[in-house]
Formats: structure tokens, C-alpha cells, sequence
């Protein structure tokens, strides 16, 4: 590579040099025999020794018995902590261990798995819990890279392997060359990369590369390198495996029919020793729906065959998921995966995996079809506004906002929009700008406004029509088949709409619960009086809860075979509605029928808040958790919390029942109550909390929130911003609220991370509304009951001053370190978000 | 066509194969120019209409200057407006239509001139220079002129320096092609060590770090460690881009008996700023001195443009100063139409005018100390990572705003980050260093053994390997290719 030529030695310099033939020979045997070297045939098969893989498992296998094993694919590997399943199954906690085999494995592995490496050891689980999507589950015939993980597992393919799946023979030479070449790779960038963190942190705890992955996701989110499978993500499929699958020839084969599948073998296995097989579908990051990869016929089916095998099912794919429990799109992290396992053994509990009854059948999704009665309408706007410019004028469609949602509106403006806007009989065209100075023959949402630029200045009158058009006769899950062109189930005034569902199967229990959700439009003329929609389910009326956005209804029908209806109908001078969701459940299974891809917004009118009124005299459904108050009562919030943080403020007659919800986090695995639970729980002077799609609220003197004749607001605050900061081994974020004397502990175990010490603490603060230029607030910290810092620190200076511990508190030194805020009432709202140690 | 696509490698074989045994010098060349617009049209042959073009007019504007030296002036200076002319219309169309347009035209107009989608063609900037240096060798009669027209084509258009360098000059070139070039076992090999090198360098060590720098770089909460951590890699990344496709250039060519000029040397391990270009991108900084800054500190018509008021003197260190700057910001702009390229090359103006006002105050025996290598190369490696940061940064208020960061205010979190960036440099590093040293100290050494066939097929052999592990299905376009 040098184009120097070499330097010229002394005589006395010259060394020995190798005759020219051997340096040819040289030359050529090396690479022959890193050839022959990366070609060789694997070692593992029908005569070879067991892989290193599986030699593990067998260790694993013998080192004890097991109540709950675990295998699957990586989804059970990463997903399913298997000791905080032990724990949270049972008291003594159960024995479980995992089998799962990450890098792509299938039904045939896990077949293969629990044949030699489970039950060939002498184990004998009570519970075999799968976790898989059912695509993997569908696999029968595999690619090369699924097969090289059978191939490292089997040594005796058996009757049903060979049938199913075994193929013999070796993949191509160069194809293992080239696998093996990128494993190495692979393994070298981890090395580099994870390395030092590792060595940094230690022994104990997570390796290395688990925390590049956690702080990853923690600072880019949900998308970052590691989300695309590369290197450094345990478990994920390894750039090796998919360049293989790339370049190989051989597809992976699915099975036509669920009685295909390796699920039957597998039940059969288990059952036949003595044990319960639970087939647990994972959740994945919005937007990766595993569901899609199977035809919805097939899910059904599958679903239908494990409740005739007496499997368990567990179809986790709609669980709501803060995105910050992702490792990448498919993967929980660290934290993710123990808030899910824990769920997870709740649910195992609820269909009695663990008892000795038959386990609670899966609650099939039905077929659906919708048809409309009735004719569509005009939409007709509240107001018509024009402007100086006659090309232009502005339509008012009070409610119309959510279809300016983000998602929706990058559809609605250049692909299709579910409103149709005429001049005459000729239609404008949706655009994302509507510039002005001229007559374009554009449209544009803008919140509850739509923009219009006429084609003619003098042109016909302007017509307005909701686009009619259904989408076909749904078999899948999700309302639209084209999640491009999402159809809305419109509503119109004095038309109605008809579900129709068909269960060939009977669902086991004598009822379940249908939950229906319903937003609304306001044309002109609609007064409250005359536009309160009809429900009626199997014939029989339903009563709708008025809601901030619209209504919703939870009725318990009948379970039946026969097919039955639900019919949403509006009247004549009443709402455009639009079913957003239809979710049927029982014991605990829930299953979407409709599901609209978009969250209604709220109008905001004003800058910095808006009142809108919803209150829903809602006593606490019967079993809650909740005690020691009489009641709470609960309004429909206008959108989700988003993790841990909100917007919403609540009013008691006007007055602010609480300033800003504070953070009091709990680990389930449904996103953070951004709330102060406590509030609610306990007598506590009111409060509010949001979680999900409603807001809790507890009056201020704790009586009665639904019948103490006091009117209650939700307030929408669009000044607060949400901050989304954390510190693994810091506590929780917390405010201080102005005059709050506020207590935040740093724990003694949590300061094992640390190589030496806390001899410095950097507070990480954030407010809303600027403090004064001379705010301070008082820092006093201690640990062990020793002073380490008392002094006035300006707010403004929070984020930039080192705060010095003397003396330090070093690491085998016992003892919490508390850090002891007390901020002035004059001060604003100020939240700690996370904390530098000075190690 | 892109070196790093699966086409070349056969459209390179079928060149060589015929190449060979061709019996004549024209024939090789005729065979050269054939194979090179195949090269540049392969995606578009309108794109050739261009480059000929640009070509045929600097062989006319050297014929006519060789023929009318009176108005060699004119002439070069109407070929150069032209050239420039041609160049910025291209290159800076989209930052015209985005900025400019808007504000001076209506939205239908913007909107139609906007249609118009000029894209910048594939290595304009480069074939630009190329061309326009051997017109201005013409009239500087450092290069006797071409009658034959074949000969200046292959020139302009010669495939593996065309895209993206390097820059080279007639008199480097001609004496080259007119002679037949006749095959040689040990240059072939060598040729294709060193493209291997070069494809080396850029999948395995640009291509990797790039997701991870762009990821840095895209993050809304990016913290001091973060930042520099991901610029550190970012100098590495278009090093390696850089430098691995000026390898493959210059290996190809050697392949093919033509020897082009070194574009990189090992410019990370320059003390001085002055240092630092007279190894970073050697034939653009040498072109930019040949043809702009030394014209500007030395020509008399230049000097009276520049003379100091009131004064009637020209002072050389304020000319030279002024040169400079104006050599720098043209660099800036050559790089990209953004006001923080001009930035970019303000900051290197500031940084060598520093270097030199400083340099020339300190005592003699300081300045020739020559031991002072260990303090100052990784200083100035320092204020390289802020050009390389300036460079990466999409604006300026992103420049500023990063460079405000609080090297305290870090979590847990973006420090394992950081951390996990810096042990990707060094595995970037490692293979680099490891050239370095074979270069200056083993490589000697496994040749006067006679170690270099074993030294050669081992090193090929990792080299290849390492390329089919670290390949994407897609390869990224070379950094290079944009400018």
C-alpha cells in the first residue's frame, strides 16, 4: 500500500530471506487454508457432538428442576425475565428456566428444544410458556440461517421432523464462510463498542452491551442503530443470520393450515408429560403489528385450535407500551421486559395455567361486516368566513380537529380525505398549503377550520359531503384492510350504521363485555336535546356515556353463536359521529374489532388553556384497588397520558384542584399514572390524576366528588411541556412545588455503580415558567446523619453548579444519601429530573 | 457508476482484459476514453453531453490561447467565468430556489423554476478544476499544448480519478499516456492491494461509523461527551471515505499502468495548520494554491486591486493574508452552498493566519525545535475535530448551539453513549494506525525479508474477508460524491 520503497540496510544488516518459490507457495497456501478453514461443514447434525448452544441448555436443564420453562424465539429470550416470573408466580416463588433461543428460531427449534434438551434431562415443568409471534409458529419449512439453529439442536431428527421439516446435507460452503466470517465481525464490534462500558461498570448487573442497548434507547428512543439488528443488541438476529437468509435460496416455508403447524406436537408433548403449554404473542413498538405477517383467517384459526387443544393463549399484540420499554421495534429493554413479565404472570393467573381446571379458552375474534342505513348528507359548516382575498374563505366545523391530526392529516391532504369539498359539482383537491393571491381549487385542515382557496372567485356555490364510501367487508382485526387509506366510520345525521358479527365458535363464558367508543362532529343546528345518538346491541337499547369527545357505552351481552348486531344511529338534526373503537372481552381477553387509527384533540381556542366541561358522575367499577375513600370519581380525558407526564389540570369550581399532577411512579406495566396516586387512595385534601384515557379526580375535601353538587373542569395547560429525562441508578423525577420542602433520596445500594464515591451532586432541573433572577432554593444534603452540603442554590443555576459532598460519602460507606429541597413559595414549579454523582 | 457497486468489478475486468493486450498507446487510450464516458454515462448519458462539453472547451480555449498568446488573457479569463458560471449554477440551484427565489420572484415563478430540477451532475467540482488546469498550464506554458484532441478527452474524462479525484495536472498525465504502458506483474498486484485497501477503508470503517455518527448528530438532546465523541468519529468516517476512494482511484489507475497523484497523507498527524493542508486533500489544496492564492498574492494586477489606498503600496503579509481568506472561503464554497461552509473555511483562515502570526513571534530555536511533534500534533488534532464538527453540523445555530454544551451536564446515559462512540473510533482507528505502522516501519522490514508475496496474500485476503463481513446490502454513496 506504501509507494515508498524500502530503506536500504547496512551489509552487516541483510537478513536471511526465503527462497522466492516458498514465498509463492506461502502466499497461496494461506489463503487455501483460511478457505478450507471457514468452509468446513458444521459440526453439529445427526453425528456430530451437541453445539455449544445446546450443550448450555443441558447444563441449565440439569442443574435443578423447574416449575415454569420458558422457550420461544427472542421475543421470550429478551421479553420474559424468567426470575421475575418466579417471584411473581407464586409464593414460594416457582423455579423457572428459560430455553428460549434468540437469532430467529421457530416452532421446529422450540419442538426440537423441549423434546432433547427439556424432557430428554428428566424435567418435568408444570408450565410451558411459549412466546412467539405467530408467524415464527407458523413455520414448518425453514430458510438456511432457521435451519442452522436446528441443526444446532438436533442430533436425531424424528418421525415428525423428518416429515415437516428436515432437510439433510449442509448449507453451501461459502454461505457458512460467509456466516462465520460476520459472526466474528459481529462479535468484534460488540467487544469495541460495549467494552469498556462493561469493564467501567463492573461485575453484577447487566453486561455491557445490555447497557449500551438501555442508554441507547434511553437518548435516541425507540429508533436507534441498534434498532435495525445490528450489532450489540443480545438476542437480536445477528447481521450474520440475515445476510445468510439474504443471500440464500431456500424460504422459509409456512404451514397453509393451523393444524399444520408444530402446534399440535407441541401441545401433545407437553400435555403428555404432565404439563400446560401457554402461547404468549408479544407486543412490539407502535407500528410493527406482527399480526400483519399472518393472515388474519390464521390467526383466528390458530387461536380456535389452541382452545381446542387446551392451550393457553395470551395475545399480547394490542397492550399499550411506552416506547421507552423498547430496545428496538420488537424487543423490550431491561425495564420493559420486568414490567411486562410481571403483567404477564398476572394474566397466567387469570386463565389458571397454574391450577388444575382447564385453562380459559382464548375468545376468538369474530367476522365482521358493517353496512350503512340511510342516505349520506351534506356536512354542513357552523360558519362560512370569507376573507379580503375573494378566492378565499374559511369553513368552521366545530369537533372537526381530529381529523388535523398529524397522522390523519398527512393522509386526509395528500392521499385521500374523508371530506369532500365542491364548487358546484366540481371538486377541490386536498393540499398541505393553500397559498394566497390566487384561486387555486385547494383545501387544508387547520384544527377545526378548513382553509379554501376556490377555483373561481365568482365560482358556484361551495358544497361540503363526507366521502361515503365503506371500506370492504373486514376479516381482519383492524377496521381498514389498507392502513393507507384508513376508512372512517361515518355516521351521518339520521343515518345509521350497522356492525354485524358472525362467531361460528361460542365464546366459554356465558357473557362478555362490548365497549364501544364514539366521537363527534357538531354541524349547524345540532342542539344537545335532539342529538343524542341510538344504541342498540342484539336488539336491545344501550345506554351512551357523554364523554369530552363524544360518547361510549360498555354493555355485557350474551355469548352466542348466532350472529348478532350493533347499530349506532344519529338523528336527524343530531352529530356526525365516528366509531373509533369496538373491543369485545371476557376473563380478562380482550380482543379490537374497529380500531381508527388516530386520537381525537382538543380544540384550543386560546393560548395557554381552555376549559371544556366533561363531567361523568362515574362511581369506581366494583373490585378497584382503591380504599379508604368513599368514592373518586373519573372524567374522560381527551387524549392519553403520554408516559408519565400530562397536560390536564383539573378545577373544583373554578379553583385549581392541583397545581400540576406530580410523579409518582409504580411498576405495572401500563404507562406511568402521572398522577399522585396517593391522592386518591388516602384522605389527602384533593387532587387529580391522569391515567390512561380518564382523569381521577379527588375533591378537596375528600366527600364525594359525584354528588357534592360542585362542578368539575378539565383544563388543558398547551404551555407545560412533558420532560422525559432519566438516571438508571438516581431515583425517581420529582417536583417541587412552590414552598415545598421536598425529600429525594439517593439509596445505598444504588451507589454500587460508583468506582469510588459521591464527592460531587449535579441536580438536573427543568421549570415551566421562568423564575426570577434571584430564586433560590435551599439544598441541604446528608447522609448517615452527617451534613455533607447545606447552602442557597440560585434556580438558575441548578443545571451548571456542582454541588461538593464533604465530606464524600465513598462507596462502602453506609447509608442513603438524602438531598433536601425547600423551595420558596414565591418560587415557580420546578422538576428534578435527574442527578450527576461526581464519582 | 460507483466502484463499490457489483458492476464495476466485471466492467473493470473486461477493461483490463482488453486493455493489455491492446498493441499501441492510442489504442490503449482510445480503449481508456471509451470505457471512462461508459463509466460516467452508465447512469445517465445525458451527463456525458456535459462532461465533453466542459472538456472540448477548455481544448479550444488551449488552442486558441497557444494561438493568440496576445489574448491568452481574455481568452483563460472567459473560459474560467464560463467554467465558474457553469459550476455555481449547478451546484448552488437548490440553495437558490430554497433562499433566494422565494423572496425576490412569485410563488408561481419559484415554482417553475423549481421544476426545472437541475441536479448537480456526478464530480462536476472535480472535472471542473481538472479541466481548467490544464487551460491555465496552457497559458502559464507549464504544459505544451494538445493538438490532438484524443488526448485531452482522456484527460478530462478519464474514469477512475473523474468523480471524485483526485485532481491531477496535464503534466503529470501526458507524459504518462503517450507512452504505451506495458504490463508489470508486481504494479498490478500492487495496484489491486491498494484498491482493496481503499474499499477497505470505506466499508469497514466509513460505512460503519456513519449510522452511529448520524444518529449523534440527529439526536435532540445530544450531550458535550456525545457531540465530540460523535465528531471524533466523523473524522474517521470521512477519512476513511475520502482517503479509501482516493485509494481505489489511484489503485485502479495503477493497475492500468497510470500513476495518479497521493491525495491523503496521513493528514491527522500534522502539527500546524499549514501542515495540516499540505496533507489533507493534497491535490485540491495544491490546485488552490497554483491557481488562486498564488496569482492573488503575486500577480500586478491583482497587486493594484489590492494596493492600500492613498498609499500606492501593496504590503505582502496583509495580500497574502488577503489571499488566503479569499482561498479559504472559495474552498468553503467548493464544499458546499450553505453559509456554514463559509464558516468552515473562515475558521481555517483564522486558524493558519493564527498559526503563522504566533510561529513568527516565537524564538528562532522554539520555531526549529522539531521535538515539540507530541504536543503539538494532538493539539492541533484538537482544532481539526472543530473544523470536522463544523463540517458535520446541518446549520449554524446547530454549530453554536453544540458548541455552548456544558461538558457537566451529562447523565449516566449519554456518557455509556459517548463511551460506546469512542470504542467504535477505536475500532475504526486500529486498521488506520495499523497502516501507519506498516508504512513506516513494518511493511520495510516484510519486504527486505522478502516476506512481501506472503505479506501481500495475507493482507488481501483479511482485507477481502473483512470487506464481505462489514458489506451492506446497499452501500452509502461516498461523502465526496456530494461536493
Amino acid at each position: 500500500m506504501s509507494d515508498q520503497p524500502p530503506p536500504t540496510l547496512a551489509p552487516q544488516q541483510r537478513v536471511a530471506r526465503l527462497p522466492r518459490w516458498s514465498a509463492l507457495v506461502a502466499a497461496t497456501l494461506l489463503p487455501t487454508l483460511a478457505a478450507f478453514a471457514l468452509m468446513r461443514p458444521p459440526d453439529v447434525g445427526s453425528d456430530g457432538p451437541p453445539s455449544e448452544v445446546a450443550a448450555a441448555m443441558d447444563q441449565r436443564a440439569r442443574a435443578g428442576p423447574a416449575d415454569v420453562v420458558i422457550v420461544g424465539d427472542s421475543s421470550a429470550e429478551l421479553d420474559l425475565n424468567a426470575d421475575v416470573l418466579s417471584d411473581a408466580l407464586g409464593d414460594p416463588p416457582l423455579r423457572t428456566v428459560s430455553f428460549a433461543r434468540s437469532g430467529g428460531s421457530t416452532a421446529p427449534v422450540w419442538y426440537t428444544i423441549l423434546r432433547d434438551r427439556v424432557y430428554a434431562n428428566g424435567l418435568h415443568p408444570r408450565l410451558v410458556v411459549l412466546g412467539a409471534y405467530l408467524s415464527a409458529l407458523s413455520a414448518v419449512g425453514l430458510d438456511d440461517d432457521e435451519y442452522a439453529l436446528l441443526r444446532e439442536q438436533v442430533n436425531a431428527p424424528d418421525a415428525l421432523l423428518s416429515e415437516k421439516t428436515w432437510r439433510g446435507g449442509h448449507p453451501p460452503a461459502w454461505e457458512l464462510a460467509l456466516d462465520r466470517v460476520k459472526s466474528r465481525r459481529s462479535a468484534l464490534l460488540t467487544t469495541f463498542r460495549s467494552g469498556l462500558v462493561g469493564w467501567w461498570y463492573g461485575d453484577g448487573g447487566p453486561s455491557g452491551s445490555e447497557r449500551v442497548t438501555v442508554a441507547s434507547t434511553a437518548v435516541f428512543g425507540g429508533v436507534h442503530a441498534d434498532a435495525q439488528g445490528q450489532d450489540g443488541v443480545p438476542g437480536a438476529q445477528s447481521n450474520a443470520t440475515r445476510a445468510v437468509s439474504a443471500t440464500s435460496a431456500a424460504k422459509h416455508v409456512p404451514a397453509t393450515s393451523p393444524a399444520e403447524t408444530y402446534l399440535p406436537a407441541l401441545a401433545a408433548m407437553v400435555a403428555e408429560h404432565g404439563g400446560r403449554l401457554v402461547l404468549v404473542v408479544p407486543p412490539s413498538a407502535a407500528g410493527d403489528d406482527p399480526k400483519k405477517h399472518v393472515s388474519a383467517e390464521f390467526a383466528r384459526g390458530m387461536a380456535q385450535l389452541a382452545g381446542q387443544l387446551g392451550v393457553g393463549w395470551l395475545d399480547e399484540t394490542d397492550r399499550a407500551t411506552d416506547p421507552a420499554d423498547f430496545a428496538d421495534s420488537r424487543h423490550l429493554n431491561t425495564r420493559g421486559a420486568q414490567k411486562y413479565t410481571r403483567a404477564i404472570a398476572d394474566r397466567l393467573q387469570d386463565i389458571g395455567a397454574l391450577g388444575t381446571g382447564s385453562l380459559a379458552a382464548p375468545l376468538l375474534p369474530p367476522i365482521v361486516s358493517v353496512a350503512r342505513e340511510g342516505e349520506a348528507s351534506d356536512f354542513t359548516p357552523t360558519a362560512l368566513t370569507p376573507s379580503a382575498d375573494p378566492c378565499r374563505t374559511t369553513a368552521h366545523f366545530p369537533g372537526l380537529g381530529f381529523l388535523s391530526d398529524d397522522g390523519l392529516h398527512a393522509v386526509t391532504s395528500t392521499v385521500h380525505s374523508p371530506l369532500i369539498v365542491e364548487e358546484g359539482t366540481a371538486p377541490l383537491a386536498p393540499s398541505t398549503d393553500v397559498p394566497d393571491q390566487s384561486c387555486w381549487g385547494f383545501y387544508q385542515f387547520a384544527g377545526d377550520d378548513v382553509a379554501i382557496s376556490r377555483q373561481h372567485a365568482d365560482g358556484p356555490p361551495l358544497r361540503f359531503r363526507l366521502d361515503p364510501s365503506l371500506p370492504a367487508a373486514p376479516l381482519a382485526i383492524d377496521a381498514a384492510p389498507d392502513p393507507t387509506l384508513p376508512g372512517i366510520y361515518w355516521v351521518y345525521p339520521g343515518t345509521a350504521l350497522v356492525w354485524t358479527f358472525e362467531s361460528p365458535w361460542t365464546p366459554p363464558d356465558p357473557t362478555y363485555d362490548v365497549d364501544i367508543e364514539v366521537l363527534r362532529v357538531d354541524p349547524a343546528g345540532a342542539t344537545d336535546d335532539e342529538a343524542v345518538p341510538e344504541l342498540t346491541i342484539m336488539g336491545q337499547p344501550a345506554t351512551l356515556l357523554t364523554t369530552a369527545t363524544g360518547y361510549r357505552a360498555h354493555v355485557a351481552v350474551p355469548s352466542t353463536s348466532a350472529p348478532w348486531s350493533l347499530r349506532l344511529s344519529s338523528p336527524a338534526r343530531g352529530h356526525y359521529l365516528i366509531v373509533r373503537e369496538v373491543t369485545l372481552s371476557q376473563g380478562g381477553q380482550r380482543v379490537r374489532v374497529v380500531r381508527q387509527p388516530f386520537w381525537p384533540r382538543i380544540n384550543v381556542v386560546e393560548k395557554g388553556a381552555v376549559a371544556f366541561t366533561g363531567r361523568t358522575p362515574e362511581p369506581l367499577p366494583v373490585g378497584t384497588v382503591y380504599s379508604g375513600k368513599p368514592s373518586t370519581m373519573w372524567m374522560a380525558a381527551p387524549f392519553p397520558d403520554t408516559a408519565g407526564c400530562s397536560q390536564l389540570r383539573v378545577t373544583e369550581n373554578g379553583h385549581l384542584l392541583t397545581r400540576y399532577p406530580r410523579v409518582d411512579a409504580y411498576d405495572v406495566f401500563d404507562p406511568m399514572a402521572p398522577g399522585n396516586h396517593k391522592v386518591l387512595m388516602f384522605p389527602s385534601g384533593g387532587g387529580a390524576e391522569h391515567v390512561g384515557n380518564r382523569v381521577w379526580v379527588s375533591a378537596s375535601d375528600d366527600s364525594d366528588a359525584a354528588s357534592n353538587g360542585r362542578s368539575y373542569q378539565i383544563v388543558y395547560d398547551g404551555e407545560r411541556k412533558c420532560w422525559h429525562r432519566e438516571c438508571p441508578f438516581c431515583p425517581d423525577r420529582a417536583w417541587a412545588d412552590p414552598g415545598d420542602h421536598l425529600t429525594l433520596t439517593l439509596p445505598a445500594d444504588a451507589r454500587q455503580p460508583l468506582r469510588a464515591g459521591v464527592y460531587g451532586l449535579m441536580l438536573n432541573a427543568v421549570w415551566d415558567v421562568d423564575p426570577a433572577p434571584d430564586a433560590t432554593v435551599h439544598v441541604h444534603i446528608e447522609a448517615a446523619g452527617v451534613a455533607r452540603y447545606d447552602a442557597d442554590v440560585p434556580v438558575a443555576e441548578l443545571n451548571a453548579r456542582e454541588l461538593p459532598i464533604r465530606p464524600p460519602l465513598r462507596r462502602g460507606d453506609p447509608g442513603d444519601l438524602d438531598i433536601i429541597v425547600d423551595s420558596p413559595a414565591e418560587n415557580p414549579a420546578i422538576l428534578f429530573t435527574a442527578y450527576g454523582v461526581q464519582d | 457508476m460507483s466502484f463499490l457497486q457489483p458492476e464495476f468489478a466485471g466492467f473493470f475486468a473486461v477493461v483490463c482484459a482488453v486493455y493489455w493486450v491492446l498493441p499501441a498507446a492510442r489504442w490503449q487510450n482510445v480503449w481508456l476514453l471509451l470505457a471512462s464516458w461508459l463509466f460516467y454515462g452508465w447512469v445517465s448519458p445525458v451527463l456525458l453531453v456535459l462532461l465533453l462539453s466542459v472538456t472540448l472547451a477548455n481544448y479550444g480555449a488551449a488552442r486558441l490561447i497557444d494561438r493568440f498568446p496576445a489574448r491568452g488573457g481574455q481568452i483563460l479569463g472567459a473560459l474560467t467565468a464560463a467554467s465558474v458560471a457553469n459550476l455555481a449554477v449547478f451546484k448552488y440551484f437548490g440553495w437558490f430556489t430554497a433562499e433566494i427565489a422565494p423572496k425576490f420572484f412569485s410563488p408561481e415563478r419559484t415554482a417553475a423554476i423549481d421544476a426545472l430540477h437541475v441536479v448537480m451532475p456526478l464530480g462536476l467540482s472535480f472535472y471542473t478544476f481538472h479541466n481548467l488546469s490544464y487551460s491555465i498550464d496552457v497559458r502559464r506554458k507549464a504544459v505544451a499544448v494538445r493538438t490532438d484532441v484524443l488526448d485531452v478527452l482522456l484527460f478530462g474524462s478519464y474514469f477512475p480519478q473523474l468523480v471524485a479525484g483526485p485532481i491531477e495536472r496535464a503534466e503529470h498525465i501526458f507524459p504518462q499516456i503517450d507512452k504505451k504502458r506495458s504490463f508489470e506483474a508486481t504494479r498490478f498486484l500492487s495496484g489491486l492491494a491498494l484498491a482493496l485497501w481503499g474499499a477497505f477503508q470505506k466499508v469497514v470503517i466509513a460505512d460503519t461509523l456513519a449510522p452511529y455518527v448520524d444518529l449523534i448528530f440527529g439526536a435532540d438532546h445530544a450531550s458535550w461527551a456525545m457531540i465530540w465523541a460523535g465528531t471524533l468519529g466523523f473524522a474517521l468516517q470521512v477519512l476513511a471515505d475520502f482517503a479509501g476512494y482516493t485509494a481505489i482511484a489511484r489503485g485502479t489507475s495503477r493497475m492500468l499502468g497510470i500513476e495518479l497523484v497521493e491525495n491523503f497523507n496521513h493528514p491527522y498527524l500534522a502539527a500546524t495548520p499549514t501542515e495540516f493542508w499540505q496533507r489533507w486533500h493534497i491535490s485540491l489544496s495544491s490546485w488552490l494554491r497554483d491557481y488562486v492564492y498564488f496569482p492573488l498574492c503575486f500577480s500586478r494586477s491583482v497587486q493594484r486591486w489590492l494596493t492600500i489606498p492613498g498609499t500606492g503600496k501593496w504590503r505582502p503579509s496583509a495580500n497574502s493574508a488577503r489571499a488566503l481568506l479569499i482561498t479559504m472561503l472559495l474552498s468553503g464554497l467548493w464544499h458546499g452552498s450553505t453559509p456554514k461552509f463559509l464558516l468552515w473555511g473562515l475558521y481555517h483562515f483564522v486558524l493558519i493566519t493564527t498559526y503563522i502570526t504566533v510561529e513568527r513571534r516565537l524564538p528562532k530555536h522554539l520555531r526549529d525545535a522539531g521535538g515539540w511533534r507530541w504536543l503539538t500534533v494532538p493539539l492541533m488534532f484538537c482544532w481539526t475535530l472543530v473544523s470536522m464538527l463544523i463540517w458535520r453540523e446541518p446549520t449554524a445555530a446547530r454549530i453554536a448551539e453544540h458548541l455552548k454544551l456544558n461538558p457537566f451536564a451529562e447523565n449516566a446515559d449519554q456518557l455509556i453513549v459517548a463511551t460506546s462512540m469512542l470504542g467504535l473510533c477505536a475500532y475504526a482507528a486500529a486498521p488506520l494506525l495499523f497502516a501507519l505502522a506498516w508504512e513506516r516501519w513494518l511493511g520495510p522490514r516484510v519486504t527486505h525479508r522478502g516476506l512481501q508475496p506472503v505479506a501481500w496474500s495475507v493482507g488481501c485476503t483479511a482485507m477481502a474477508l473483512a470487506i464481505l463481513a462489514s458489506a451492506q446490502a446497499q452501500p452509502s454513496a461516498f461523502v465526496y460524491f456530494q461536493f
